[in-house]
């Protein structure tokens, strides 16, 4: 499994990566303020966080590489086990699909199979869950639409 | 009780349409309107555009919702617009930053007379400068020597707000320079006066009723008087009636409009309920509790009222190389 | 006071006005429910009323609108509590140990905790609104750039002090949320910043939606994982019930201070009741005997967000009223309830309409009241819902978000930003990243850089000049004596300590 020492490595990493990214985008900002303003251009604020940032991640990377520091955990993993790993992100994989639905074809379906897929993702079994996850979605749809007057 | 007999009549109404819809698909308004409003929630701007929805409901019969997409220089409010059908079922609360302003200064994806039809426009603004009230400058000419010796510090809303073009003209006008601090809202430039942040600041001549004892207008940053501004701030005169010759014209208004290409049989009955239900003696008294009633009606006419303000704004902006190419 | 007597009478005259008292209990009613749902806020749930207000008179449309405000800045600590999803951006620092307290098999106290606090919290501000407005609405005009900038750092501590068990990773989360505040046009000069040319960005990332993503799915995504374990409760906390004396006895200093804190946030124009809830959340864990306990449930850190946040509803009426200037974006939706009806507020106003001004101070009082009974009946039902399998309420929050975060602008690309925030908050969950910075760094952001820019600005590039103010340098003031008061009171305490044991 997975665990936090190298998960974390490997994030701080890729926040140093994005941090790079982000500071090479602001240096190219047009500049529209005036001149002769005492003016701190567009691109300051953004810049001096973007250095905040990753000086911490650098330390955390440190922290973790050295395995020295407060709260790190290394030697837990990030996910309980394979299923759970499993049950998390198939959940997220439904939730992007129903949005796709929603923007393809329309709330009513996405909202009608959301329900039945999530449950599916996170392994039930219970056909009378699946029930009642369609009824409520038919709820909130009426109670949103006609209450709420939300157009959907 | 009034408000009990207009909920009867919203009931009832929604009745009615349900039950028609199912008759005639064809027929508008057959389900809920959207009004898209490029202000967030509170302000006049957006106060209006509630009064548009609660009035063209009532004409309709259908429920009106006014939806908030503020700032981004007022794109994602017109874009918004501009995704959905031009069914008449979006409308959109056009204001001169959106329509005037927006697409000179900045690449805006879209262009305000070929995308869109103005439908009429009912309230018109004026700006005005305003010192603290116990300011040592109490008129104009006064605030003309002052800000001749130093760069004042001005509080204007937004860039590229009518507040912030009106600030940019005086200066250009008296060959004056002033320190700009963007104060995010009219009532929070004014605010800066009374606490001493600003030295100097752009609000709306409506903005005295409100702020009254604590702000002192000096002139009001428009070339001829119109008729509410002696309402509003008595006794105060005009860039113009000041210094003839001088330019401070403005054209800020704001009405409704639906996405170009709205079937012409939709156009008419929109355009037949905004006429039954804004020039009601109500709506005007409630419009003028905010800014300053002015209706112009019609496809035609309101196009060549938003003309008048491009044609305005465009040189001017053009001059301070402002206007994007 | 003003008017005297009369206006009093007059005021009490149209408060008891059957009508009146139903449009409360309506109005509390749908604030609750609006603040329960993630993504709808106090200021949707104001503006939903409004068209109403139109052909109403003052009185009874200005009690509509306040009713259905603080109960909206309620109701969000119930899905806090009971699902570990903020109903509103004010309960945000409720889900850290409000939800932890459910889970423990606390939930009916936690709820009970929530709701006793906002009561007192909105009735301590509602006093000061009506005894010490004027004088209140002095300070809140002094707040200018230097004042905003001193409030932000200050705010920036609050991040160190939810920053987790690892201050680097705190630090830097809470970097990345103000760092992604600077996305869409910049206010200042109106310069393209990360729009990556997608006009969707131009005001950049929106607010609710990311929150709702960051603290909702993220929530969603953990259940999930666990969904099919059984969870383990007590019957007892199945059932509500509100602290007794003797826990408010004990509580009474945060709940003092986190009232005091709430009304002078609220005051203070722009800052809102999320702002609030944080400061309170972080000077009770300062304050704390046992601040490790905090995240994990400790009945404090329900009390000190919650009443916070319903205090900050009296003080952000203080400039509203006083000035005309909105103390919160709700608020702001209440000027514009007022001009409607043809009423400035302002400084005139008090002497014009000392009995509408009575109504709103009696009425809030009123409401306040009201609250309890119809709070009482929502929380029953809250805690019941630990006994609805995890299994139905994750597709259902998500739905609720969905249509929620959707509902704000009719944008499907808020939600796919929502999506998109839901997934790193789950990231950085997962890898032992609070995300209680993250947020404050989104909310405290916008106020941060706009306020360093312009004071650099109004100072002309002299540093000095940031601190030529009374109040900023107070703020600082207070700020190094809440950093250092810590190590100063160990050092001192060290030596006795040391003869103690001897």
């Amino acid at each position: 499994m997975l665990s936090q020492r190298v998960a974390n490595i490997v994030f701080s990493v890729l926040l140093l990566a994005a941090c790079g990214y982000f500071i090479d985008a602001a240096i190219g900002f047009d500049d529209l303020s005036l001149p002769g303003s005492t003016q701190l251009s567009s691109k300051f604020f953004p810049i001096t966080i973007l250095l905040f940032i990753a000086g911490c991640s650098g330390i955390v990377l440190v922290q973790y590489i050295l395995d020295k520091g407060d709260g790190l955990r290394s030697d837990e993993t990030v996910f309980l086990s394979k299923m759970s790993a499993l049950h998390g992100l198939l959940t997220f994989a439904v939730i992007v699909g129903c949005y796709l639905i929603w923007r393809n074809y329309g709330f009513v379906p996405a909202a009608l199979v959301l329900g039945p897929a999530a449950a599916l993702a996170m392994g039930v079994r219970k056909p009378a869950i699946y029930v009642a996850l369609v009824v409520i979605s038919m709820i909130f749809y009426f109670a949103f639409t006609r209450l709420l007057a939300v157009q959907l | 009780m009034t408000f009990f007999k207009t909920l009867m009549a919203a009931a009832v109404g929604s009745l009615v349409t349900f039950t028609t819809a199912a008759v005639a698909q064809d027929d508008y308004p057959n389900k809920p309107i959207t009004l898209v409003v490029s202000f967030p929630a509170g302000g006049n701007a957006d106060i209006i555009a509630r009064l548009n929805a609660e009035g063209l409901s009532r004409e309709l019969g259908v429920p009106v919702n006014v939806i908030n997409v503020p700032g981004g220089g007022m794109i994602p409010a017109v874009m918004n617009v501009l995704e959905k059908p031009a069914d008449g079922y979006t409308l959109f609360r056009w204001t001169t930053p959106s329509v005037v302003i927006g697409p000179l200064v900045r690449k805006a994806p879209y262009d305000p007379m070929a995308d869109m039809t103005p439908l009429f426009a009912d309230e018109t603004v004026a700006n005005a400068l305003y010192v603290s009230a116990d300011s040592e400058i109490e008129t104009f000419e006064q605030f003309f020597e002052v800000a001749k010796t130093k760069k004042m510090k001005m509080g204007v809303n937004n860039i590229g707000a009518p507040p912030h073009l009106s600030a940019v003209q005086l200066g250009q006008e008296f060959d004056l320079e002033f320190n700009n601090l963007v104060m995010k809202t009219v009532p929070a430039s004014l605010l800066g006066l009374v606490g001493g942040q600003v030295e100097v600041a752009v609000g709306q001549v409506g903005s005295f009723k409100t702020m009254g004892d604590e702000i002192r207008p000096l002139v009001i940053l428009d070339n001829d008087r119109k008729d509410f501004y002696e309402r509003d701030l008595p006794g105060v005169p005009t860039v113009g009636e000041v210094f003839p010759g001088k330019n401070a014209a403005t054209w800020i208004k704001g009405g409704i409009a639906v996405k170009a290409g709205t079937p012409q049989a939709v156009i008419d009955k929109l355009v037949a309920a905004s006429e039954a239900a804004f020039t009601t003696d109500e709506f005007i008294a409630q419009v003028n509790n905010l800014t300053a009633y002015s209706w112009v009606i019609g496809v035609e006419d309101t196009t060549a009222t938003i003309q008048e303000g491009i044609d305005l704004y465009k040189p001017f902006l053009d001059q301070l190389g402002l206007l994007a190419k | 006071m003003f008017g005297g007597s009369e206006a009093i009478l007059a005021a009490l005259a149209s408060l008891g006005d059957p009508t009146t008292i139903m449009l409360m209990v309506g109005g509390i009613t749908l604030g609750i429910i609006i603040g329960i749902l993630p993504g709808l806020g106090p200021p949707i749930a104001i503006t939903i009323a409004l068209p109403f207000t139109f052909y109403m008179d003052a009185v009874p449309s200005i009690i509509l609108l306040l009713s259905i405000y603080s109960a909206a800045v309620y109701g969000g600590s119930i899905s806090a509590i009971a699902v570990g999803i903020p109903g509103t951006g004010a309960a945000i620092a409720t889900v850290i140990d409000g939800h932890a307290m459910f889970k423990k098999g606390r939930g009916g106290e936690a709820l009970g905790l929530s709701l006793t606090g906002s009561i007192i919290g909105g009735i301590f501000s509602v006093i000061c609104l009506a005894f010490i407005a004027p004088l209140l609405a002095q300070i809140a005009i002094k707040f200018g750039p230097r004042e905003f900038l001193a409030i932000s750092i200050f705010g920036l501590v609050v991040v160190v002090r939810v920053a987790g068990e690892n201050l680097w990773k705190g630090l830097a989360i809470g970097g990345a949320g103000i760092f992604l505040t600077t996305w869409g046009l910049d206010e200042v000069n109106g310069t393209e910043r990360y729009t990556f040319g997608s006009y969707h960005l131009y005001e950049g990332i929106p607010f609710v939606a990311f929150l709702v993503g960051v603290f909702a799915l993220s929530e969603v995504m953990m259940n999930a994982e666990t969904a099919l374990r059984k969870v383990d409760f007590d019957k007892s906390s199945l059932s509500v019930k509100l602290p007794g004396l003797k826990t408010l006895a004990k509580l009474k200093g945060t709940i003092m201070r986190s009232s005091l804190l709430g009304t002078v946030i609220g005051i203070i124009p722009g800052e809102g009741a999320a702002v609030g809830a944080f400061f309170a959340y972080s000077e009770a864990k300062r304050r704390s005997k046992n601040p490790e306990a905090f995240g994990t449930g400790e009945p404090e850190g329900v009390i000190a967000p919650e009443t916070a946040n319903n205090a900050t509803v009296g003080g952000a009426l203080v400039p509203t009223l006083t000035l005309g200037v909105p103390g919160s974006p709700a608020a702001a939706v209440l000027l514009g309830a007022f001009l409607i009806q043809g009423l400035a507020p302002g400084p005139r106003l008090f002497a014009e309409r000392p009995d509408l001004m009575y109504s709103i101070f009696i009425g809030l009082l009123i409401i306040n009241v009201l609250m309890i009974f119809i709070g009482l009946i929502a929380i029953r039902f809250a805690a019941q819902l630990i006994k609805v399998p995890t299994s139905v309420i994750v597709p259902s929050v998500v739905l609720l978000c969905f249509v929620g975060v959707f509902s704000v602008s009719n944008s499907l690309f808020s939600v796919g930003v929502m999506i998109a925030s839901g997934f790193l908050g789950y990231t950085i969950r997962k890898l032992g990243y609070s995300i209680a910075p993250l947020s404050i760094g989104f909310v405290l952001g916008p106020i941060l850089e706009l306020s360093l820019r312009q004071s650099v600005q109004i100072s002309d590039g002299s540093l000095l000049e940031f601190f030529a103010s009374p109040i900023a340098l107070g703020i600082y003031g207070v700020l190094a004596l809440t950093i250092l008061w810590g190590p100063i009171r160990a050092r001192v305490k060290k030596p006795m300590e040391g003869v103690d044991d001897a």
